[in-house]
């Protein structure tokens, strides 16, 4: 009880029942946003901490640690947290692990929210020196059976990391998969585990966003679940360096993806809300909606039989894909000929107005109803608290809505040209 | 610059879709239920037998540290000896009290369910204000349809005379899609709130249109070899695919690639003729005024030709047979596994989804955590009228195909007759309710939940009577879904992998001849 009182004493000043977004003084920031349309809330921990921090010779080190940091803390050991979550009806949970951040959430009944943030600030604080051996080799073993599920078995996925693998050079932090290499993944120590804890994971490194049917109390909670955790300086950021090609790299793809040809591509492009970033996005929805097949089919029947296009956002540079399934007894080799037609064509400024209205339109309607959802909303504040942009979203349909068929054509111009790209080409099973 | 959905993440696996896995992980609640609270009150008590020692802190690294100034202390003297662990046992307690968890609810979590208002016989609309509407247009299946050439027809109705239809609703924000649901298909679009109306005419006008052409039909003949492509590429959906096509053909949407090369205009338009037979209904979600959503309704479906009824197909539950079917993908690293069988369409179907959940957990704690064969398990239920399909899903290290599917049909036996106690069964009931509330969360989703309850022919309240009957479930219920729904003879095993590997280990466990198929069924 004294605790608590204390605790509310040190809260920082916030209005119960208001939106909010402030530091503790140990440096966790947090984002409060009010959302009554069902009794649930969403918690949403990102430590800004992915796989560009993994050492060199331990790819998939983050993502390791994401899984030993659902194995227990200190004073919330597994079983115990998991038979909570089943008494409080808090299943509804997860984590995930990127490039830049590692993101742990659930979505829960709004009564759950102290007991969630109990969890969280265990996890935050009390994982390191927690575990042995035994437990890495646990996590081992289902993070290896997650690379073959995820990255081995599924032939498209094995392009995309055979792009990734060509486009950055070894030791670059694109390198690669997030998931890491097996012989990195057998590597790792608990030892190193806990020297990515100590070093990233704390308050000061860490976005606390809770957006539902908060409790008035939720401000005293956080203060005192999260508040006397030790603040440490934020580390210091990698360095991403930035890749340019000049001359195109073809690769042949490991295996086939099944009949007919496929093609994955991959430019370095601008990063995250730098220029050019959101013309990226709009030109991959003109182009996956139409825009693709009525620009290829003017010179004969498309080779393409199916285009997918998207702008993978990365702070420092990010990823422009392009992927095309060719039909059966198609030759690859045509399928980035095609590409490039069509891409040319795009440079000159053959996406007219109405293909670049309608994609603006969508991406902005879609990202007004990802907000329905409160762990989505939670991940959106979380993503622009990280960006240092305003928080709600309007940054975002400001700049796809500010794009113009010329600055599509620049992006399509100056980004994506042929000696920009890796490609990878997968012949049709004979 | 996208910032939700973040593309190459890699995630914590949860099991099957929707989080059961979750409610499922308390399928150990039988006895973890209990044991978690013992462990509540062990985690208050521990750290006092800790400190008993004589060290302050609890755990590393705290407790390394207090463990070696402890030892200091005993070289300074008493004194200052007393005076440190006091001070460290000052700290050590700041931290202490995190043992306890907060106090429990002494009530059960709140849980609604979208409110479905009928405005007419074919027009149903659930409120929810917001800056977009959803709309969807809900079409119930009879006998006398092909389900791939169905929905390869709605699709191409969807897109419209090429695209038109498409590029109109996209001036209204919104990307139309076809959602496959079995006992019927549901056209389905989200817009601008403000666009509600124009967007429901442009959906309703699109399923009459008659201006398809053949270049149409083979540009989505294309795209639909591409999908058909990615599907069969992934081992595990190869494998679903196997088992609907031989059990529950009706959820099947895909179809194969022979079929799809065969299909014309004409097919096409006689499809859309079986379509147009039956009128169809409307769903809106979104803040509408009513009079006015009525009258748009009227307007847009009055004049439709068609009955509402359409002749119901017949409920014929296929048998799985004494055989594996295996398809051969030479040199992988994990073998593909799907069991499943027909599940009839009077089902229990909410009996049916909790046991799924208790199958789930147990499967993967035996096959993910103690024999660490597997990343994932799910089980599934699609109900469908005619014949619907329960499904357990895995991949697994190739060299323990054997043992792993071994394993978990012997998890399926072991199921039968699971006695669940009451605290349990209430526990996992309120997991779906919460649940049910997460997935209502976007207007998409229950625009599908209330075309599912159309096209299936349950009453309008049936989402709030589903989260009644599941805050109540009763053990019977459960136990007969597990003992009836999940005999292990009773399934079709299907396997994909390195025929060699598979050949070798499954073939000694005696369930029936291995059968290779590598073709269109």
């Amino acid at each position: 009880m004294l605790a608590a009182v204390l605790a509310l004493l040190a809260a920082p000043v916030v209005t119960p029942g208001q939106d909010a977004h402030y530091r503790l003084d140990n440096g966790l920031e947090v984002i409060l946003r009010h959302d009554r349309r069902a009794p649930l809330v969403a918690v949403r921990l990102r430590v800004h901490a992915g796989s560009v921090d993994d050492p060199r010779g331990r790819s998939g080190l983050a993502h390791v640690v994401e899984h030993v940091a659902h194995e227990g803390s200190t004073h919330v050991d597994r079983n115990r947290r998991e038979g909570l979550e089943y008494t409080l009806s808090a299943h509804a949970n997860n984590a995930e692990t990127g490039f830049y951040a590692t993101e742990y959430y659930y979505t829960a009944p709004a009564q759950a929210t102290e007991h969630v943030l109990w969890i969280e600030a265990d996890r935050l604080g009390f994982v390191r020196g927690q575990h042995g051996a035994p437990t890495l080799a646990g996590v081992r073993r289902i993070v290896l059976n997650e690379r073959r599920q995820r990255a081995e078995q599924d032939p498209l996925a094995r392009l995309e990391i055979q792009a990734l693998t060509a486009l950055f050079p070894a030791g670059h932090p694109y390198h690669g998969a997030i998931i890491g290499s097996a012989d990195d993944l057998a590597a790792t120590t608990i030892a190193d585990v806990d020297a990515f804890l100590g070093r990233h994971v704390q308050p000061g490194n860490a976005t606390l966003v809770l957006v539902g049917d908060l409790p008035a109390e939720t401000p005293a909670w956080i203060e005192r679940q999260f508040g006397d955790l030790p603040a440490q300086p934020r580390p210091p950021a990698r360095t991403v360096p930035q890749v340019i090609r000049t001359t195109e790299l073809r690769v042949t793809a490991e295996r086939p993806v099944g009949a007919a040809p496929a093609v994955l591509m991959a430019w370095p492009s601008p990063a995250l809300d730098a220029e050019g970033d959101a013309a990226a996005d709009v030109l991959a929805e003109a182009l996956e909606r139409g825009g693709y097949v009525r620009l290829a089919r003017a010179e004969g029947p498309p080779e393409a039989a199916e285009f997918q296009a998207t702008q993978r956002s990365l702070p420092n540079q990010s990823v422009f894909f392009v992927r095309v399934i060719g039909r059966v007894g198609g030759d690859p080799a045509r399928l980035v000929a095609e590409v490039d037609r069509v891409l040319a064509r795009v440079a000159e400024g053959a996406l007219a107005e109405p293909a670049v209205r309608r994609a603006r339109l969508r991406l902005a309607r879609e990202h007004r109803s990802a907000l329905q959802d409160l762990q989505d909303r939670a991940a959106v504040l979380a993503a622009e608290a990280a960006a240092g942009k305003p928080l709600g979203g309007t940054q975002d349909v400001a700049e796809w809505t500010a794009v113009t068929p010329a600055e599509v054509a620049r992006f399509a111009r100056e980004v994506l040209r042929p000696e920009g790209r890796v490609a990878v080409l997968a012949e049709g099973e004979a | 610059m996208r910032v939700a959905g973040i593309a190459n993440v890699e995630r914590r696996d949860r099991g099957c879709a929707g989080g059961r896995a979750r409610g499922g992980a308390s399928a150990k609640g039988e006895v973890g239920t209990a044991k978690d609270a013992r462990r509540r009150d062990a985690g208050s008590t521990e750290p006092s037998c800790r400190r008993g020692t004589g060290s302050v802190a609890t755990a590393s690294p705290a407790t390394v540290a207090g463990r070696e100034r402890g030892a200091s202390a005993r070289r300074w003297g008493a004194p200052r000896a007393w005076l440190l662990a006091w001070l460290l046992g000052a700290c050590a307690s700041n931290q202490s009290w995190r043992h306890n968890a907060p106090e429990l609810p002494t009530h059960a979590p709140l849980v609604v369910a979208p409110r479905i208002e009928r405005l007419g016989p074919s027009l149903l609309h659930v409120r929810r204000a917001g800056p977009t509407t959803a709309i969807g247009l809900v079409l119930r299946t009879g006998a006398e349809i092909d389900p791939p050439l169905a929905s390869f027809t709605l699709e191409l109705l969807a897109r419209g005379r090429d695209r038109a239809v498409e590029d109109a609703l996209g001036e209204l924000g919104g990307a139309i899609e076809v959602v496959w649901l079995g006992d019927g298909a549901l056209l389905r679009v989200e817009v601008e709130a403000s666009a509600w109306r124009e967007a429901l005419t442009i959906v309703t006008a699109a399923l009459r249109s008659a201006e398809l052409t053949a270049e149409d039909v083979e540009a989505l003949r294309r795209e639909r070899q591409a999908a058909l492509q990615r599907r069969d590429g992934d081992p595990a959906r190869r494998g679903l695919h196997l088992l609907q096509r031989r059990l529950a053909p009706r959820l099947d949407a895909l179809g194969e690639a022979r079929a799809t090369a065969g299909w014309s205009i004409e097919h096409v338009r006689k499809a859309q003729e079986q379509w147009l037979r039956a009128r169809p209904a409307l769903v809106v979600v979104g803040e509408v005024p009513q009079a006015e959503l009525a009258r748009a309704a009227a307007g847009a479906l009055g004049e439709w030709r068609g009955s509402s009824a359409m002749s119901a197909p017949a409920s014929e539950l296929a048998a799985a047979r004494r055989e594996v079917l295996v398809v051969p993908r030479p040199g992988l690293a994990q073998t593909a596994i799907v069991v499943g069988r027909a599940i009839p369409g009077d089902a229990d179907d909410l009996a049916l989804e909790l046991a799924s959940a208790v199958v789930g957990s147990a499967l993967r704690e035996v096959l993910r955590r103690d024999r660490g064969d597997t990343y994932s398990v799910a089980v599934s239920h699609a109900p469908v009228r005619s014949g619907g399909l329960l499904a357990i899903e895995t991949q697994v290290d190739a060299v323990a195909t054997g043992a792993s599917l071994r394993a978990l049909l012997s998890q399926l036996k072991a199921a039968q007759g699971r006695f669940l106690t009451g605290d349990v069964l209430r526990l996992l009931g309120r997991a779906f309710q919460v649940e049910r509330m997460l997935e209502h969360q976007r207007l998409e989703a229950v625009v599908e939940a209330v075309a599912r309850l159309h096209v299936a022919g349950r009453p309008d309240d049936a989402l709030a009577a589903e989260l009644r009957r599941l805050g109540g479930v009763r053990d019977d219920d459960v136990e007969r879904a597990l003992s009836r729904w999940f005999e292990p003879a009773a399934m079709q095993v299907v396997l994909i992998g390195d025929p060699e590997v598979i050949r070798a280990q499954v073939e000694p466990l005696g369930l029936g001849p291995l059968k290779v198929i590598d073709t269109d069924l």
